[in-house]
């Protein structure tokens, strides 16, 4: 289902009336987008295969330097199609070392070896093949964008079985913001609700000009 | 039972609250879809026989529309024999193709999801240890098990008719279920929250269960 109607549900079960729709509209993004992420690790444990991804990468130039994508959280394995037993195979990974400069492999094309840094991993000899990671999930604003329902290649960020409590979590995280504005509010929506009313005033009055000079500040 | 006996027998039991007239027919669906999920998670654990599908699936096949939960079991045909296949996380790839202990062969083939597809190897990349060549194509026409997922009941693309495809004997648990979550509506804010409260927490219980349950359950079937 899109994202829209999960934003539809948030505020209809929050039933928040007392601040602008559009103030509603971005409340519901951000408490659903928190609640996503809250969530992510839970999904993550119950069903890595539903955030499984794969994706080719071409053979690095000098640096031997390839981007990760951008939507990788962790790399579970980088394959290249390298002759070996007859098979495409696993390379080894290691930590914290230069790969130009690896004393076991020494540049052997059989025996490659990589090293997964921040944003980019280094392979080295230089080759190409298949990355397997697991995605990550964006902070998703698209209205429009599927957000549970597996199996139309549309990588959802929500596995469905966590469906209600993503959107009942963000109901709640929604409901305290709430209780924050109404019970507890700040100078800043204080001073909003003195505006409300001295709009108002204004609406209401014959003579708008003669409330609002009352109300200017006066020379001491 | 269709969306719209759901939707009456929820507003039935929820007659003697005043407050019943501020809950629109979409929201009350939604209760319900979330509350046939619940239940369908519940029960799947003590009954899955009633949950699974089977497939026929090709190396890079989308999962199906209804896709829930691997169910545990598939199997490729190998000259009229049926070879069952193992179900692997992508980590284990590498393990399969080129350990000589656990080489994947077409007898010995293992499927694992990626990018929302269904993977097979040996694949075309491996080399076939009898005859020293290359794999000429991918394993096709696997057959594979899977527990579906309900039908979505909610919004006006569903229409009124459509069967939620639970079994009778859970409509009373969905139906509680659903009036549980509506007196999220009906209450003062303090209650409402911990009505919110509550069925977070139940919901999380029910994932619990299910993945603590069905992984046991299949380890029965295996045992069997």
């Amino acid at each position: 289902m899109v994202f829209e109607n999960y934003i539809w549900e948030v505020l209809e079960r929050n039933k928040i009336r007392v601040v602008t729709n559009s103030m509603d509209w971005g409340l519901a993004i951000q408490v659903l987008n928190e609640s996503a992420q809250v969530h992510y690790p839970h999904m993550l444990r119950a069903d890595k295969s539903f955030y499984q991804k794969s994706e080719p990468f071409s053979a690095p130039g000098a640096g031997n330097t390839v981007n990760l994508p951008s939507d990788c959280y962790k790399v579970e394995l980088v394959e290249v199609a390298v002759a070996r037993g007859g098979a495409a195979r696993k390379i080894d990974l290691i930590e914290f070392q230069d790969v130009n400069l690896n004393d076991y492999a020494t540049g052997a094309t059989n025996t490659p070896i990589y090293r997964v840094d921040k944003s980019t991993f280094d392979i080295f000899p230089a080759s190409s093949g298949t990355i397997h990671y697991l995605r990550t999930i964006p902070y998703v604003t698209d209205i429009a964008k599927e957000m549970t329902d597996p199996g139309v290649g549309a990588e959802p960020p929500i596995h469905w079985l966590f469906e209600e409590s993503w959107v009942t979590y963000a109901c709640k995280l929604l409901k305290q913001q709430h209780y924050r504005l109404s019970e507890n509010p700040s100078t800043v929506s204080q001073q909003l609700q003195g505006f409300e009313e001295a709009m108002e005033a204004v609406k209401n009055t014959a003579d708008p000009m003669q409330i609002y000079a009352s109300e200017l500040p006066q020379k001491a | 039972m269709t969306k719209a006996q759901h939707r009456e027998k929820v507003i039935n039991l929820l007659k003697y609250f005043p407050t019943t007239i501020k809950l629109s027919d979409d929201l009350i669906d939604r209760y319900v879809e979330h509350a046939v999920r619940r239940v369908w998670r519940q029960f799947v654990v003590s009954d899955e026989a009633d949950f699974r599908k089977s497939v026929t699936v090709a190396h890079g096949d989308p999962l199906p529309a209804d896709w829930g939960w691997f169910a545990g079991s598939a199997y490729y045909t190998v000259s009229g024999e049926k070879k069952p296949i193992t179900f692997i996380q992508t980590q284990e790839i590498s393990h399969r193709k080129t350990s000589k202990m656990n080489l994947a062969t077409a007898n010995r083939p293992s499927v694992y999801i990626t990018n929302q597809t269904f993977k097979f190897i040996p694949d075309t990349t491996m080399t076939n240890p009898a005859t020293g060549l290359a794999y000429a194509a991918n394993l096709s026409s696997v057959t594979l098990w899977y527990y579906f997922r309900p039908t979505s009941l909610f919004g006006s693309a569903v229409a009124d008719n459509t069967d939620d495809g639970m079994p009778e004997y859970t409509q009373g648990f969905i139906h509680r279920a659903a009036v549980e979550m509506c007196m999220e509506q009906l209450q003062d804010d303090q209650q409402a929250y911990q009505q919110i409260d509550k069925n977070f927490s139940e919901s999380m219980q029910a994932n619990a269960k299910f993945f603590a349950g069905i992984t046991s359950e299949q380890m029965k079937s295996y045992i069997r």
